[in-house]
C-alpha cells in the first residue's frame, strides 16, 4: 500500500512566503486602486454637494446663473480640499517609505529611493489629476465669464480681476508658463522631498519598528515647522517694519498717516517677477533639499555600517544588538528587501 | 544617579519589561508624530482662515497690522488646547506606569525578596521611578517641543502688545518715568518667573504625576488598586489645585482692590489708610504677581519631594 500523502489541514498556518506574497499583492492593488478611488470620491462629492447647492432660493431671478455659480464654487472647493488632503497623505506615505528604505550601508540608498518614488507615482498622479481638475473648473468658469453662453451674467471676482488686468501680460505669461507647471508637477517634487526626509529620519532608528515613527515625525515636524516659520516670520516682519516706520503715535488719532493710505498695486512686471521668484524658490528648495538629505542619509548609513562591522569583528558586551539591528552588509539582509517588500 | 543606568539590576529589569509591552511601545512611537500632525493641521487651518479673512477686507497697512494679534492669539489658544489634551493623556499614562511599581511587587510577594538584596531601599525606589519615567521620554519630547513653540508665540504676542499698544502711545514723560523710576523692573521680574513656570511645566508635571503614582503604589496592596488610587489622586489634585488657585487669586485681588481704593474699601483696616501712590501700586501689584508665580513653582517642586518622601517612607514599612 502506498503511503497516502498527508492532507494539509485547512487550519494549518500559512508559510511566511505566501503571507509575504499576499501582502505584496494587496499593496499593489491599493496603489493601483487609489487613482480610480480618488477620482470616484471627487466625482461623488461634487455630484452630491453640487446637487444640494444647485437648488436656488425663491428670491433668485436668474436660476441658470445661480446654478452655474454654485456648481463651479462647490467643485472648486471640493477639489481644492481633496487635493490638499491627498498631497498631505502622499507626503506621509513617501516619508514612511523613505524611512523603511534607510538601512544597510547606504550604497543602495539612491536605488531604494528611486523604487519608492516609482511605487508612489500612481498615488501622486491622483493628486495631479485633482489639481488638473481645479484648473479645468477655473477654465470652465472663465468660459462662462468671457462669453455669453446661456445668456448668463456669471461674473466671479477672480475673473473680473483677470479681465480687468488682461493687459497684465507678463503676469499672465508667468502664471501659465511657470506657476501652472509647478501647480501640476509640484506633488512629485514634494513626494521626492518627503521620501528623502523620511530616509534621513529613519537612519536614526535603532530598530526596524522605529523607522515608521521617525519618518512620520520628521515629515509632520517639517510641516509644523513650516507653519510656525510662516506665522512667526510674518509677525516679526510686520512688527519690525511698523516699529521702524511708525514707532510712536504722533497724535490722538490711531492712524498717523506715516504709511500709504492704501495698499499699493503691483505693476505687471513686478507681479510676474514675484510669482516666478516664489515658484523658483519653492521648487529649488524642494529639489536642493532632496539631494542634500539623500547625501546626508548615505553618509550616516555608511558610518553606522562601519561601526556595526567594527562591533561584529570585535564584539563587546551589549554591542551585538547594534550589529543585529539591521546594519548588515548590502546584499545580505537589507537590500534584498527591495524586491521582497510590497 | 547611578541607579538610572541600564546596568543597575532594578532599572535594567524595569526598562526591559516595558520595552516588551506592545501598547506602550506603540504609544511611544506614535505620540510625537500625533502631536506634530495635530498641531500643524490645527494651526494651518485656524491661522490660515484668520489671515485670509483679515486679508479679504484689508485695504491699508494698518488693517494688515491687525492680522498679527489675531493670528497669534488664535495660535496660542489652539496650542494651549492641544497641550491640555496631550498633557492630560500623558498624566494618565505616567500614573498608570508608576502605580504598579511597588504594588506589583507586593502583590506578587517579591517585595520582601527584593528588600533582602544588597540594594538599599533608596536605590530600588529611585531606580523604579527613573525606569518608568525613562519610558515616557517620547511623550515628554513632544510636549516640550509644543511648549517651546507656544512659549515663543506668546512672547511674540507680548512683544506686539508692548510695541504697538503700550509703547506706541507713551508720551515723553511716560518714557522718562518708565526708565528713570525703574517701572520696567517689576513686570520684567514677573515675566521671568512666569516664563520659568510655564516652560518647566512638562517636566514638573511628569515628576509630580510620577510621585503621585509612587504614593499610590506604596499604599495599595494590588496593582489594580494602585492604578485606581493613583488616577483618583491625580484627579483630586487637579480639582484641588484649581479651587485653591481660584480662591487665592480672588482673595489677593480683593485685598489689592481694598488697598488701592481705600475710600471704597469695605474693610475698616483699609478704609483708614491713605491712597497709595502710583509708584507704590505698580511695584506692589507686580511683586504680588511675581511672588504668587514663584510660590506656585516652589510648591510644585516641594510637592514632588514631599510625595516621593512619603512613598519611600511607606515602602520602608512594607514587608517589615
Amino acid at each position: 500500500m502506498s503511503d497516502q500523502p498527508a492532507s494539509v489541514s485547512s487550519s494549518a498556518p500559512r508559510a511566511p512566503e505566501s503571507r509575504g506574497k499576499s501582502r505584496i499583492r494587496t499593496r499593489r492593488l491599493l496603489r493601483i486602486g487609489c487613482l480610480p478611488v480618488t477620482l470616484g470620491v471627487a466625482f461623488l462629492l461634487i455630484g452630491l454637494f453640487g446637487f444640494l447647492f444647485s437648488i436656488p432660493p425663491t428670491y433668485v431671478r436668474d436660476r441658470a446663473e445661480y446654478q452655474i455659480a454654485a456648481f463651479v464654487s462647490v467643485s472648486l472647493i471640493i477639489l481644492l480640499l481633496l487635493q490638499l488632503a491627498a498631497t498631505w497623505l502622499v507626503g506621509l506615505l513617501a516619508a514612511n517609505a523613505g524611512a523603511q528604505a534607510s538601512k544597510g550601508s547606504g550604497q543602495m540608498l539612491v536605488r531604494r529611493l528611486r523604487v519608492v518614488r516609482q511605487r508612489l507615482a500612481i498615488p501622486t498622479l491622483s493628486v495631479v489629476l485633482l489639481r488638473l481638475g481645479v484648473v479645468l473648473v477655473i477654465t470652465v468658469a472663465s468660459v462662462f465669464a468671457y462669453t455669453n453662453l446661456l445668456s448668463s451674467t456669471y461674473r466671479p471676482e477672480f475673473l473680473e480681476w483677470l479681465r480687468r488686468d488682461s493687459g497684465n501680460l507678463y503676469f499672465l505669461i508667468a502664471l501659465l508658463g511657470v506657476a501652472l507647471p509647478y501647480w501640476l508637477g509640484g506633488p512629485f517634487l514634494r513626494m521626492r522631498f518627503s521620501a528623502a526626509l523620511g530616509a534621513l529620519a529613519g537612519s536614526w532608528a535603532k530598530r526596524a519598528d522605529e523607522r515608521t515613527s521617525y519618518g512620520l515625525a520628521a515629515r509632520l515636524g517639517a510641516g509644523f515647522a513650516a507653519v510656525l516659520a510662516a506665522m512667526w516670520g510674518g509677525a516679526i516682519g510686520v512688527l519690525v517694519v511698523l516699529s521702524i516706520v511708525d514707532p510712536i503715535s504722533r497724535g490722538s488719532y490711531y492712524y498717523s498717516n506715516r504709511l500709504p493710505a492704501d495698499l499699493p498695486a503691483l505693476s505687471s512686471g513686478a507681479a510676474a517677477a514675484l510669482l516666478i521668484g516664489s515658484v523658483v524658490l519653492l521648487a529649488g528648495t524642494q529639489v536642493g533639499l532632496s539631494i542634500l538629505l539623500t547625501s546626508l542619509t548615505r553618509t550616516r548609513l555608511q558610518r553606522k555600517y562601519q561601526r556595526a562591522q567594527k562591533n561584529l569583528a570585535d564584539p563587546l558586551p551589549g554591542t551585538s544588538e547594534e550589529a543585529a539591528s539591521g546594519d548588515t552588509p548590502d546584499g545580505v539582509h537589507g537590500d534584498t528587501a527591495i524586491s521582497a517588500s510590497g | 544617579m547611578h541607579w538610572a543606568h541600564a546596568e543597575h539590576p532594578v532599572y535594567g529589569l524595569e526598562t526591559r519589561r516595558r520595552v516588551q509591552n506592545r501598547t506602550l511601545g506603540l504609544l511611544q512611537l506614535g505620540c510625537v508624530p500625533a502631536i506634530f500632525g495635530t498641531t500643524a493641521v490645527a494651526l494651518a487651518g485656524i491661522v490660515g482662515a484668520t489671515v485670509l479673512q483679515q486679508l479679504s477686507w484689508a485695504s491699508t497697512w494698518y488693517d494688515l497690522e491687525s492680522i498679527v494679534p489675531l493670528a497669534l492669539g488664535w495660535a496660542i489658544a489652539t496650542m494651549m488646547v492641544i497641550q491640555l489634551g496631550a498633557g492630560a493623556m500623558a498624566n494618565i499614562l505616567v500614573v498608570a506606569q508608576m502605580a504598579p511599581m511597588i504594588s506589583g511587587e507586593v502583590e506578587l510577594q517579591s517585595w520582601g525578596l527584593l528588600r533582602t538584596t544588597t540594594l538599599s531601599l533608596r536605590e530600588i525606589f529611585f531606580a523604579k521611578y527613573a525606569a518608568a519615567l525613562t519610558q515616557l521620554r517620547a511623550p515628554l519630547l513632544g510636549l516640550v517641543i509644543l511648549r517651546a513653540a507656544s512659549t515663543f508665540t506668546i512672547m511674540l504676542f507680548l512683544a506686539y502688545l508692548l510695541l504697538r499698544q503700550t509703547f506706541y502711545y507713551m508720551s515723553q514723560s511716560d518714557w522718562q518715568r518708565f526708565w528713570v523710576r525703574w517701572e520696567w523692573l517689576p513686570p520684567l521680574l514677573a515675566f521671568v518667573v512666569y516664563l520659568m513656570f510655564y516652560v518647566s511645566q512638562p517636566v514638573l508635571q511628569l515628576l509630580l504625576n510620577g510621585a503621585i503614582g509612587m504614593v499610590a503604589s506604596a499604599y495599595a496592596r494590588t496593582r489594580g488598586q494602585a492604578i485606581a488610587a493613583g488616577l483618583v489622586g491625580r484627579l483630586a489634585a487637579w480639582v484641588t489645585v484649581i479651587i485653591t488657585n481660584a480662591a487665592i487669586m480672588f482673595f489677593l485681588g480683593f485685598l489689592i482692590t481694598q488697598w488701592t481704593s481705600p475710600s471704597y474699601a469695605s474693610l475698616d483696616a483699609y478704609s483708614i489708610m491713605a491712597t497709595p501712590s502710583e509708584f507704590e501700586q505698580t511695584w506692589s501689584i507686580w511683586l504680588t504677581i511675581t511672588g504668587y508665580g514663584l510660590a506656585l513653582l516652589l510648591t510644585q517642586v516641594g510637592l514632588v519631594i514631599m510625595l516621593l518622601g512619603l512613598a519611600m517612607r511607606r515602602a520602608r514599612t512594607l514587608g517589615a
